[in-house]
This record gives structure tokens, sequence and C-alpha cells, in this order.
């Protein structure tokens, strides 16, 4: 009996799955009711996986604890607020929705796999299922030739990396598949032999994370991409795939490489340069916040470099608070909308704020808190971050790290200039309930985090 | 209940603010209403803040802290506390915001927003100047950027660009002043709060104590006129055209300023404090350039900017006096220094509406404003030293403590003031000479009575703190 | 009681400036000049009872000590006020007759709180209370003036000289860490910078007397009103600089460098001022020059070792404040013009008005010179001839000019004004000298009625008139080398200093340079980056290619 409430939460995902499925085969069903069957699904997998699931569970190729079981929530939260905000798009372009849903559902299975993996090739097929996911969310809805091209160029990448990963499971064997076991079973490795599967997994997260230099593909997918699927691919995975790398890095990668620290430093920078200097190359605001992301993933893996015993709370935090900004300028970003186009342009969105105050004022604080300013929890976040490399005494990392953010302000001041400053050129669409909603709650949640960041610890 | 009280005086401008940002506006689309509420706010807690002041007694060194929980912060608290300087600044800037709330009257514009900004301001700048340890000291420094950058971008204009550059200019102050708190609170084994009283007792050594007291002594000049890092503000200030938002920008040095008070002398190591006579001539050189800059200028607002700052550094030449004595009387200065800074701008400004409409020079346009011309006049020589408010005796103090120090650079420090009185009473001249006068003119309005009123009660606050600075204290 | 002479004062000033009814003005005015010839009577009576006390009151602490203000009642004291106290009063008393002012009662009060400023100054014993008192007598003294034109220069001379008196007292009180003026002396002998300090004074009390080449602010008084610039030199800055200079001569005297440059400039001040007085034919300059040339007589008095201030030497003060009286008087007969040739000869009965100033003016000059000689021991034969015959050859050209100008008979000049129903100023201008010196001077009575007598024989003789042609005169009427002094030496080169500043400093070196260059910097890197970031599938190949060659070169440097 225990064993079926442990996988309660699963099949209420693969339900969802088979339910849309259902409704696209049998039914006469609008985009609202695939939407709704998904959303039904999610809910009950949270609340199943919080209720039942045990330690114990799924042992040893997964481990469920108080830290995956809250990855896995965040995540269910993020995209049912995903989804939420998406239908509109749906029902306001009158698409298809029935394989937007199912994907979705399978996106969540996978963050939900990856998170508690302990086995490397679970964490592989995640992973390649998730580039799968993200292929067919570019592929089906490319729109315009240029979208075609880079759900190409995305594709064959991916596949580049997945035959790497591939051939280091093959180095590794069966027997070593086991994270645990992983690092053992490299004693007596030659350095190539070692280099190569540490490229293998090293890489494949690398790019999925988009992580310097391997994060061609993330601003190139964003800016063009439908608004939905953009959302996704910023918000999704990424707290899952960090779970997941934190847990190959602490128990595989960092016991057989000596100087992957060294490396992550490296990477690390390289990700910082380069999105503060990407976040301004562009007045695409998807491309702004892509850049911002690129900075943020390249703190995370300094920190990494930083503490290399265990999975850092500074980086965890840090990645929460920016998943949590960057859902509220997502949902920011459902709500520029003119005569029905969705804006993504700085240069259509002047004088947003004279237009719908409460949404720029919203804006103004998810940045705030992207920047790292105080009292916001995006402050603790860098705080913690630069903590951490200074108790180290990488004085010049911090110095780095902080400094890169001072490059990434222009980028939000030309937005904060453009929707609080311009004047008003256009009449901005009436805003959804439900995106006032929804901004209201993750304000809601900042502000408890303002008030009482414990609450980070016990996420 | 001094402690929640301090409290109090920085949350409520906060609170304030979001109903200014509710506040209906008028039909005529002046934000009447909403100015109405920030006076009503600010008032309230300038009554708070000479409430805190009676508790705290005059001869008593600072109030018991206040603590607001944040586990963020090292220790787990933002920790507060009061001393006469302290409250001295904040309630003179409060004063400050008030008169430049008074000057926003016939000002068009988004003021709602600038209105909302600028309690904001209020409330950041409180939190800073009563903050009791360094992390709280930081999280305010930073701060007060935000609200001025907005109120700045609000004007309009070429203003939206030197926001921007207003923004990034002192963020690289704030980002050294962030590097040197982390690397300071790194160094303790334990995570403990590091009141800004004790901050002498850190015990750094070698090239890690230059880092990180280059890093502080960076930031704090990064918000100071020095040359060249005065640029910033000189080019935010030919832009403005509101006089809230110029009364703010201008009043946003004063947290550098403050940075040393609170931090000099005793916690520098050697090697930076080596360092102070070539940062006193670059401070009166700029004393200097101001002055000459001053008095070439044609503009009303720019010489007002360059009085305006001549003074500051005039009392950053007196904290970096190896004295501690000193402390109060640049407190009871600039309590009236920028009382007058702000009155004068108040008027500046409508002078400098009205005479948009003169076909010439503005020159002459005091003699169609009697009110106006009286209360410039008394607030000139308020201003420029003469024994009408506390800035005489106070500045005699801090003057004679710099000629003490070094007497070339107290002469030219005099100089400049000197140079500053007389651009300023120039300027009373030429626009009280009605020779200048065109026939024929447009009307001219003179200032309104509200201001006229609010000018009057400066002057006699003015008076008072010339008699007795802290008269209002029982 | 000083102190309580000096309450009264401050309350009579202040109930003055109380707003009434027009009608009312007058009566105020007689009440202020009654209330102030009692107190000046019981100021008289209290010093001749010799009655001394001081009173203190703290204003405030500092570091160095309390800052007290301090009304001493010395027969030093009553001394140095009581010349003062007697000018405010005739000034009133002239305020009252004369209908110069739209509002007697205002003009009645400032010259009031200008006396009680005085008194407060002439007190002083500490350097806040003197340095307070210098400003805010300039600050009244700029009401005083009241007309723009001439207060602007007026304002920022006498700012820059009292920002000279604040830097030195500041530095002194730094230096000895006291407040108290007595301890100058002290200072000179064992304190730093005494040159620094002897200079400062200097100019300040130079720009203060209006002596040579700082004096062209003092002819800008010319556009002020008549009755207002005679009070000037007596209750206003250049008296002010008369009394600091005596708080301050003990420590000036000191230096050798004072000593030479302050004799060279009375002289050069004496020199000018005579010339003034008599090739320039405004009135108003005329008066200021002779006011110069008395300042200039009374400094070197005062810088006398052995100086102390007495009777002789207030009736000096009082003496210049009358001979400034009746040139008054004598622009008021002649048509109100400042121009002096103007006036109407040929009219009798204006002509009569005019020699009876000239008898007012005799008998002012007799008191003086009587005053004059008693103490003339201190500056020896040379200083005092000089004066006497420069003095009274340009006061009896003068004259000259008045009476004999036969050249402009203009109609418009027979309504000029006649000597009506005010004999009274100048019966009690007579009356008070006539006594003051038969009092004072008792024994010098013969010399003042020969200097009368050399007066009236000077105004005869027409010395200077047959000396100089008439056209060059005209010329010489607009030539003031000193006018655009301050233009020339100061205020243009600050200005274009700033100008050259504004644009080298801010404009070229800053916008231009530092921060066109990080712009550009950053610009260089954004489309560095973007090119960099430009799609297509070569720029996934090497970034991919990076990766592996940053692993490869780690593989590499481990093996090594």
């Amino acid at each position: 009996m225990d064993e079926i409430f442990n996988v309660l939460s699963l099949i209420s995902l693969l339900l969802g799955m088979l339910g849309v499925t259902i409704q696209r085969v049998w039914g006469e069903c609008s985009a609202k009711d695939y939407f709704f069957t998904a959303r039904v699904a999610i809910v009950a997998s949270v609340v199943f996986s919080l209720l039942f699931q045990e330690s114990a569970f799924g042992a040893p190729y997964f481990a469920i604890n108080e830290q995956t079981l809250s990855v896995y929530a965040l995540t269910s939260v993020m995209v049912y607020i995903w989804l939420s905000l998406s239908l509109k798009w749906f029902v306001s372009e009158n698409l298809p929705s029935c394989l937007f849903c199912f994907l979705a559902l399978v996106a969540l299975l996978c963050c939900r796999v990856l998170a508690a993996a302990q086995n490397l090739m679970i964490i592989f097929a995640a992973l390649a299922v998730l580039m799968l996911i993200n292929y067919l969310f570019l592929y089906l809805s490319q729109q315009t030739e240029e979208l075609h091209n880079i759900s190409s160029r995305y594709g064959l990448s991916a596949l580049l990396f997945v035959f790497v990963a591939g051939i280091a499971l093959y180095l590794l064997t069966p027997k070593g598949w086991n994270l645990a076991q992983a690092a053992d079973m490299t004693i007596g490795w030659g350095l190539f032999k070692t280099y190569v599967v540490v490229a293998g997994f090293l890489f494949v997260f690398m790019f999925m994370l988009a992580i310097a230099p391997l994060h061609f593909w993330f601003a190139d997918t964003i800016a063009p991409a439908v608004l939905p699927v953009a959302a996704y691919l910023s918000l999704v995975p990424q707290l899952s795939l960090w779970t997941a790398f934190g847990n190959v890095h602490h128990q595989f990668l960092q016991p057989i490489m000596n100087n992957i620290n060294d490396l992550y430093v490296l990477f690390g920078v390289l990700s910082i340069l380069a999105g503060a200097v990407g976040a301004n190359t562009s007045r695409n605001l998807r491309k702004i916040f892509a850049g911002c992301g690129v900075y943020c993933f390249g703190v995370i893996l300094l920190v990494f470099a930083a503490l290399p015993d265990k999975m850092p709370f500074d980086s965890h935090a840090y990645i929460q608070i920016y998943l949590l900004s960057m859902m509220g300028i997502y949902t920011v970003f459902y709500a520029f909308k003119c005569r029905g186009d969705y804006l993504y342009n700085l240069n259509m969105i002047g004088g947003f704020a004279r237009a719908r105050p409460f949404v720029a004022g919203a804006m103004l604080l998810f940045m705030a808190s992207l920047a790292g300013l105080a009292p916001m929890p995006g402050f603790y976040g860098i705080w913690f971050a630069l903590e951490g490399l200074a108790n180290r005494d990488f004085y010049v990392l911090m110095f780095v790290t902080a400094g890169c953010l001072m490059f990434l302000l222009p980028a939000y001041l030309q937005i904060v200039k453009a929707v609080c400053f311009m004047p008003r050129k256009d009449n901005f669409d009436r805003t959804d309930n439900n995106i006032y909603f929804y901004l209201t709650l993750i304000l809601a949640l900042m502000l408890g985090l303002i008030c009482k960041p414990q609450f980070l610890q016990m996420l | 209940m001094a402690e929640y009280l301090l409290l109090i005086v920085i949350l409520l401008p906060f609170i304030g603010g979001l109903f200014v940002a509710a506040s209906h506006n008028g039909d005529d689309g002046v934000s009447r209403n909403a100015a109405n509420v920030a006076v009503w706010v600010v008032c309230c807690n300038i009554l708070l803040i000479l409430k805190l002041f009676s508790l705290l007694g005059v001869d008593q060194n600072g109030l018991q802290t206040a603590y607001l929980p944040w586990v963020v912060a090292p220790g787990g608290l933002l920790s507060f506390c009061a001393d006469i300087l302290s409250l001295m600044i904040v309630l003179s800037i409060h004063i400050a915001v008030l008169i430049g709330v008074f000057s926003l009257r016939d000002s068009c514009g988004s003021q709602k927003g600038v209105l909302f900004f600028s309690q904001l301001f209020l409330c950041i700048t409180s939190g800073f100047f009563l903050a009791a340890d360094l992390f709280t000291f930081y999280v305010f420094f930073v701060l007060m950027i935000v609200p001025l950058f907005m109120q700045i971008g609000f004007c309009g204009g070429a203003g939206r660009k030197t926001a921007t550059r207003f923004f990034l200019y002192n963020a690289w102050g704030a980002f050294l002043l962030l590097m040197s708190v982390v690397a300071i609170y790194a160094l303790q084994d334990q995570k403990a709060t590091i009141y800004i009283e004790n901050i002498s007792e850190i015990k750094l050594s070698g090239n890690f104590a230059i880092f990180v007291w280059s890093g502080v002594f960076l930031a704090f000049v990064l918000r100071l006129p020095v040359w060249p890092f005065h640029y910033w503000i000189s080019s935010v200030n030919t832009v403005i055209k509101n006089p809230l938002v110029f009364t703010s920008v201008n009043l946003m040095p004063i947290s550098g300023l403050y940075g040393f008070i609170r931090f000099w002398p005793a916690v520098l190591p050697e090697e930076i404090a080596a360092l102070v006579p070539v940062f006193e001539v670059l401070c009166v050189m700029t004393m200097l350039y101001l002055a000459f800059s001053g008095y070439s200028s044609t503009g009303l607002r720019d010489k007002l900017f360059s009085y305006i700052f001549i003074y500051y550094l005039l009392y950053l030449l007196g904290v970096f006096s190896p004295t501690d004595v000193l402390k109060q009387n640049i407190a009871y200065s600039l309590f009236a220094f920028l009382l007058v800074a702000s009155g004068l701008i108040m008027i500046v400004f409508h002078i400098d509406k009205e005479s948009e409409k003169l076909q010439n020079s503005a020159n002459g346009i005091l003699c169609l404003q009697p009110k106006a011309a009286f209360s410039y006049a008394i607030l000139i020589l308020a201003g420029v030293g003469f024994p009408v408010s506390a800035l005489f005796w106070n500045n005699f103090v801090i003057v004679s403590e710099i000629l003490n120090t070094n007497v070339g650079i107290g002469s030219i420090a005099v100089f400049t003031m000197l140079l500053a009185a007389i651009f300023l009473l120039q300027n009373l001249y030429d626009l009280r000479d009605k020779s200048c006068m065109l026939p024929g003119q447009e009307k001219i309005y003179d200032i309104d009575n509200l201001r006229f009123v609010v000018s009057t009660i400066v002057m006699i606050v003015l008076f008072l703190s010339f008699i007795k600075p802290l008269w209002f204290v029982y | 009681m000083i102190a309580n002479i000096v309450i009264c004062l401050l309350a009579l000033g202040f109930l003055s400036l109380w707003k009434l009814r027009r009608r009312y003005d007058n009566a105020v005015a007689t009440v202020s000049l009654l209330l102030l010839g009692a107190l000046l009577f019981y100021f008289v009576r209290n010093w001749h009872a010799g009655v001394e006390n001081t009173f203190l009151l703290l204003w405030d602490s500092s570091a160095s000590g309390d800052i007290k203000i301090s009304i001493n009642s010395s027969p030093q004291i009553y001394n140095i006020i009581f010349p003062f106290f007697t000018i405010v009063v005739l000034a009133l008393f002239n305020n009252l007759l004369f209908r110069f002012e739209k509002q007697r009662k205002l003009f009645s009060a400032l010259i009031i709180l200008i006396l009680s400023s005085f008194i407060l100054l002439i007190s002083g014993d500490n350097f806040v209370q003197v340095v307070t008192f210098v400003f805010v007598i300039d600050i009244l003294s700029q009401v005083l003036v009241q007309d723009i034109y001439a207060g602007r220069r007026y304002g920022i001379y006498n700012l820059a000289a009292d920002m000279g008196l604040f830097l030195i007292f500041a530095l002194m009180r730094g230096k000895l860490d006291s407040l108290d003026m007595t301890s100058l002396v002290e200072y000179y002998n064992n304190g730093k910078y005494q040159n620094l300090i002897v200079i400062v004074m200097m100019l300040s009390l130079f720009i203060k007397f209006g002596f040579f080449i700082f004096h062209s602010y003092l002819l800008d008084l010319k556009s002020a009103k008549f009755h207002r610039l005679i009070l000037i030199p007596y209750m206003s800055t250049p008296a002010v600089a008369l009394i600091l200079f005596v708080k301050l001569k003990a420590y000036l005297v000191e230096s050798a460098l004072f000593c030479g440059v302050f004799n060279a400039v009375l002289v050069l001040t004496l020199i000018w001022g005579a010339a003034g007085a008599v090739v320039i034919k405004n009135l108003k300059e005329k008066a200021l020059y002779f006011s110069m040339m008395i300042m200039a007589l009374l400094a070197r008095l005062a810088a006398e070792k052995e100086f102390v201030w007495n009777v002789s030497f207030s009736l000096l003060l009082i003496c210049g404040f009358c001979f400034n009286c009746c040139l008054y008087y004598l622009h008021y007969y002649t048509n109100r013009n400042n121009t002096i040739v103007l006036s109407a000869g040929q009219n009798g009965k204006n002509l009569m008005s005019i020699y009876i100033v000239a008898g007012v003016l005799a008998c002012v000059m007799a008191a003086f010179y009587s005053a004059l000689l008693k103490v003339y021991p201190m500056v020896g034969y040379g200083w005092f001839w000089s004066f006497v015959l420069l003095f009274m050859l340009a006061a009896a050209n003068m004259f000259t000019q008045v009476l004999k100008d036969e050249r402009n008979k203009d109609e418009s000049l027979l309504s000029c004004k006649t000597l009506d129903y005010r004999p009274l100023p100048f019966l009690t201008l007579m009356l008070v000298l006539s006594v003051g010196v038969v009092y004072v001077h008792s024994t010098e009575i013969v010399f003042a009625i020969s200097s009368v007598l050399m007066f009236i024989f000077l105004l005869w003789l027409k010395p200077i008139e047959r000396l100089i042609k008439d056209d060059y005169y005209n010329n010489l009427q607009n030539a003031d080398f000193f006018s655009g002094f301050y233009d020339i030496i100061i205020a243009r080169p600050i200005k274009f200093i700033g100008r050259i500043l504004t644009l080298m400093v801010d404009f070229v070196f800053l916008e231009k340079t530092l921060v066109s260059t990080v712009m550009l910097s950053a610009a260089i890197v954004v489309r560095g980056f973007r090119q960099i970031s430009r799609e297509g599938a070569v720029r996934y190949v090497l970034f991919i290619l990076t990766a592996f060659l940053v692993l490869a070169f780690y593989f590499l440097r481990s093996k090594i």
C-alpha cells in the first residue's frame, strides 16, 4: 500500500499526460480544458509528493529528501503559474495547446527525476528528454524561419552533448552509473579517460544550464521564441538542473578531478562576463534577461568553486531567488501587450508605467532583486555568494562578481528608463486579472522573503 | 519608547509614500492631494524627531539602540541609534524635503512619482543616518540612490540620460563599500553585529587593511563633489527642472560626508591617513574650481550649486581636521546650511520660472517680486555666513580648526567662501537692479503667500538657531 | 550703565520699526529723538560719575571657552562711544527737520540699531562678539545705503574685509585656543604666521577705511541719497574700521611691515582725498573725498603708541560729521543738484543761505582745527600742517566754485530753495560746536578763530582756480582711475579663469575625454560582443570548441 502512496505523485503526472492525450484524441476540447487537466495533475502531484513521499522510496536510484521535495514543489508551482499565464496566449493566438501541456507535464516529470536521481544513467536520460522537450518546444512553436534555423542548431548541439555524455556513460560501465560508486570506479584510470568522463557530464550540464562558453543557445532561442516557450526555457528546468548538477558535482566530478574548481572559476567568470556584457548588447527584453540569467549561473558556479565540500546553501538560495524574480519578470512580460501582440523590445514599451503603474512597479522590484539591491531577496543571494567567496579568501573573484554586476546595471537601467521615464507611445491592452493575481502572489512571496529570509532555508 | 520612536521615524515616510502613491490626482493633473499627504507625513515625522531630541537629551551621547530583526544581517538584526549629529541631519533633511514639496506646487510633470520617491528617500536617508552597525549603514547607503535615480528620471528630457549616469556612478561607490563590508564581515569568526562606534576595534593588517579602507574611503569620496568626481552631480544639477528633485540630489553628498564623520579619523590605517594632505589639497582645489565656475556662470542654479558644494567641501575639510570636537559644530552648521540651501532653491526655482517670461536676462526681476526679494536677500545673508544663523559661529569654529591644522588650506577655503558669498551677493544685486528691467514685460508673479510663510518660518528657525542651536529641545 | 542704554536703544529701535499709521510718523521720530537725547544725557552723567561695571551674557559654549556678550562700562569705552552717540542724535535731529525720508521713524530706527551695534562692537573683548557686530553693522549699513548701484561694490568690498577679519580671528582662535582679544600681543610674540595675519588685517582695515586704492566703493555711494551718504563714513564701515584699528593696534604696531605700508597709504589717501575734493564737482563725491582725508588723519592719530581716545579725538569725529552735514545743507540749498557748478549764485536769497552755510562750516572747521591742535603733537608738524593746508584749500575751493560760478544762468534755477524756516540746524550746530570748543579747548580758541580767517582768506584768494584751467576740471570729472580696480584686477580674471576651467575641466577633460573614453570603451566591448554573438552555426562551433579547448588545456597542464 505504501508503495502505491509513494508513486501517487508520479501517477498523477502520468494521468495528467494521459488525460491530455485522451482529450486530444476523443474530445472537442479547448485550450482551457487542456490547461485545466494539466494544472490539476500538477496540483495533485505536488500534494501527493508532499504528503506521502518517503525518503526510502526508489533507493538506490533516487534519494528523496527535503531538498528534492522542495525543489519539486517549487518547480511545480512555477510550472503551474507558467501554464496559467500561457493559457491566455494560446487563447488569443488560437493555437492548439494539447502538445504544449503534454510536454509541460513531461518536463515536470523529468525535473522531478533529475532532482532526486542518484544514477548517472537516469540523470542522462532525464537530461536527454529535457533537451528533446526544449527542441520540440522550439520546433513546434516555430513561426519564423529564424526560429527554424535556431531550433535546428539547438538540436544538433544538444545531440553532440548527448553523444559526449553517452561516451562518458559507456566508459563508466553500468557498475559505475550509481553516483555513490561512480567516483570509485575511476580509481586507477588514466588522465585522458577521466577527462573524457568529466567532459561528458560537465558539458552536458553546462550546455543545459547555459554556462559560458556553452551559453550560446540560451539568448538565441529565448529571443525569437514565443512567450510561453521563452518563459519555459528561462524558468522551469533550472532549479532541478542545478540540484542534479550539485549532486553530480559533489559525488562524482569533484572527487575525480583535482583542479575542477579552477575550471569552474574560469567558466564562472566567463559566464559572468558574457552575461553582463551580453545583457547590454540588445534592446530585446528577453535577451537582456537571458544575459542576467547567464550572469547568475556564473555566480552560482563560482560559489560551487568556493564551497567544494557540499551543495552550498548560498547557491541554492541564490538560484531560488533568481527564479522567483525571473518568474515575476516573465509574468510582467505577459502584461506587455498592445493590440493583441506581446511586446518584447524596449522601444515598444515606452511609458508603460504611466499606463500600468502597478505592473511597472512590480517589474522594478523584480529587477531590483535581480540587481542585488537591499533589502530585496536578490540582495542576500548576492550577499551570501560574496560572503562565501570572501570566507575562502577568493577576494579577486568576489571583486569580479560584484564588478560585473555593475556592468549588468546599465541593462536594467535602460529598461527602467523605457518603462518609467519615456513618454507613453501606445495604448497598452488591458492587463488580465490573472497577471495581477500572480504578480501580487510573487510580490507577497518576496515580501515574505524580505521579512523572513529563513523561509529560504525551509525551502 | 525611544527605540520604537526611532523605528517609526524611519518607517513613517515609507508608509506615507504608499499613501502618496495611492492618493487621488486632482482634475487639473496636478497632484495637490499627493503633495498634501506628503506634507502631513513629513510634518508628523518632524514632530517625532523633535520628540526624539527631547528623549535624547542634549548631553547624552546616544539613544538606546533600536533593532529590526533581519536574518540576512550579520547578527540577525538591523540596528539603529541616534545622537545629536545624526538627529540634526535627519531633521534638516526632513525640513529641506518639506520645503522642496512646497516649492513643487506650481511645477508640472510627474509629481506623484516624484513625491512618492521623495518619501522613500526620506525613509532611506533616515535609516542611513540612524544606522548603528556597519551592515545597516551599507544597506541604506546603497538604497539611497534608487529614489534619486527615479526622481531624476521623472524630470524628463535630458534627465533620463543623466539619471542613468547618476545611478551607475553612485553604484560604483556602493560596490566599493560592499567589497569592504563583505571583507570585514568575512574576517569575523562568527556572524556578529559590528557597531560603527566600535569599528576602530577591527584589526586589519597590511595590504588587506589598505584594500578595505581604500574601498570605504573611495565609496564616501564618490558621493562628494571632489574633483574629478564632482562631474556626476554637476551634470545632474544642470538638467533638473524640479525643485524637490534638485533639493534631494543636493542632499545626497551628505551621505559621503556623514560616512567620513563616522569613520574618520580613528579607524583608518596609517597608509591611508598619509594621503590625507593630498586629499585636502584636492578638496580645496575643487572648492576653488567651484568658486571660479560659480563666479563666472550666469545661471542662477549653477551659482547655487557651486555655493552648496563649496560648503560641503568645507565641512569635509572640517571632518579631516584631527579633532572630534567639531562634530557638533558641523551638525549645527549643516542644519542651518541645509535650511538656507533648500530655502534658496525654492526661491531660485520660482525666479527661474518667472524669468522665462522676460525677453532678456532675469536681472531686475526681484523689483517686481517684493516677497521673493525679501526672502532671497535674507537667505543669502544667512547663507554667506552673516550672523543671522547657526552657520556663522559654527563655521567660525570649523574654519579655525582647519586653519589650526593647515593655514594654507584654511586660507584658500576662506577665500572660496568669500568668492561664493560675492557671486551670490552680486547675483542678488543683479536681480534687484531696476535699471535692467525692460518696459512692457509680461506679468511677473511674486511667490505665493504659502511659500512666503514657509520662507519666513525658515528665517525664524535660522535666527533661533543662531541664538541657540538646540532651541527646540526641552 | 551702558548695558541699560543698549537695552533701551534696542527696545527703541525695534519699537520704531513697528508698523503705524503714516500720521504718527513725525510723532514717533520726535519721541525717538527726545528719548535718545535723554539717553545721551544719562550716558554723559554716568560717564562723569565714573560708574564702572561689566554686563555679561552667556551666548554659547565652545571648546575654546564660553562666548559671552560683554558690555564694559569703563571710561575708555564711554569715550569711544560718545562721538557716535552724539552723531546719531544729530542725525536724528536732521531727520526730524528735513523731510528726506518717506518714513522718518524707520530711518530713526535704523540708525538707533546701528548705534546699538556700535556700542556692542566697542564693548566687545572677544573675537566672536567683535566679528559678529562688524557683520551686523555691515548688514545695517547695507540697508542704510539703500541704493542698489551704490550698495553693490560697497557690500562686496565690505564682505571681503569682513571675511579677512573672520580669517584672522579664526586663525588666532585656533592657535591660541582662546577667544579673548587681550591675548593678541602675546600671539604676535609667540604665535605663527604673523606676517600673514598682519597683511590680511591690514587689507581688511584699509578696505573698511576706504583708503587709497580701495576707496572706489565709497565713491559709488554718490548714487545714494545725500542724507544717508553723510552718515556712512561716521556711522558705518570707516568708523567700524577706526574702532577695529584701535582694538587691533596692539598687534599691528608691533609689525614693521605694517608701519611702513600704513604710513604710505595714509599719505596717498590724504593726497588723493584732497585732489578729489578739489577737482570733483559732484558734491556727494566731494563729501566722500573730504571724509577720506579726515579718516586718514584719524587713523594716523590712532596709530600712535601713546594714543588715547579722548574728547578731542571724539570732537574730530563729530566735526567730520558736521562738515558732511554742511555739505548736505549746501546741496539742499543749491536746488538739490549734485553738481556744484549748477548752483545759482545770482539768486539773492539763495546766496544768503549759502553764506550762512559757509559760516557754519567755518565754525565747524574752527572746532575741528582746535581739536586737532590739541592732539597734533602725536602726529607731528608735518602731518598736521599738510592736512590743515590741504583741507582748507579744498574747502575754500569748494565755496569758490559755489559762489563765483556765473556760467549757469538757467531759468530753471530761479526756483531755488531759499533759507526759509530752517535756521535751527545751523544755529544748533554753531551752538554745539562753539560750546564744545570753548569747553574742551578754551586755550586753542585763538587758533580756531585764526583758522576761520585763513579759510576766508583762501576763499578770497582762489588759489586753485587760478592754477587749474576749467577744461582740465571737466576732463577729470569722470576719470576715476580706481573705479575699474575691482573689475579689472579681480572680477574679470576670476570670470575668465572660471570659464576656462569650466570649459577645460568639465567639458574638455571630463565630458569629452574621460566620460567619452569610458563610453567608447563600453561601446567597443558591446560591439565586439555583438559580433561574437551574431547568429550562425559557426559561432556555435566556435563556442563548443572553446569549451573543449579549455578542458584540453587543463588536461595538458595536469599532465605536465
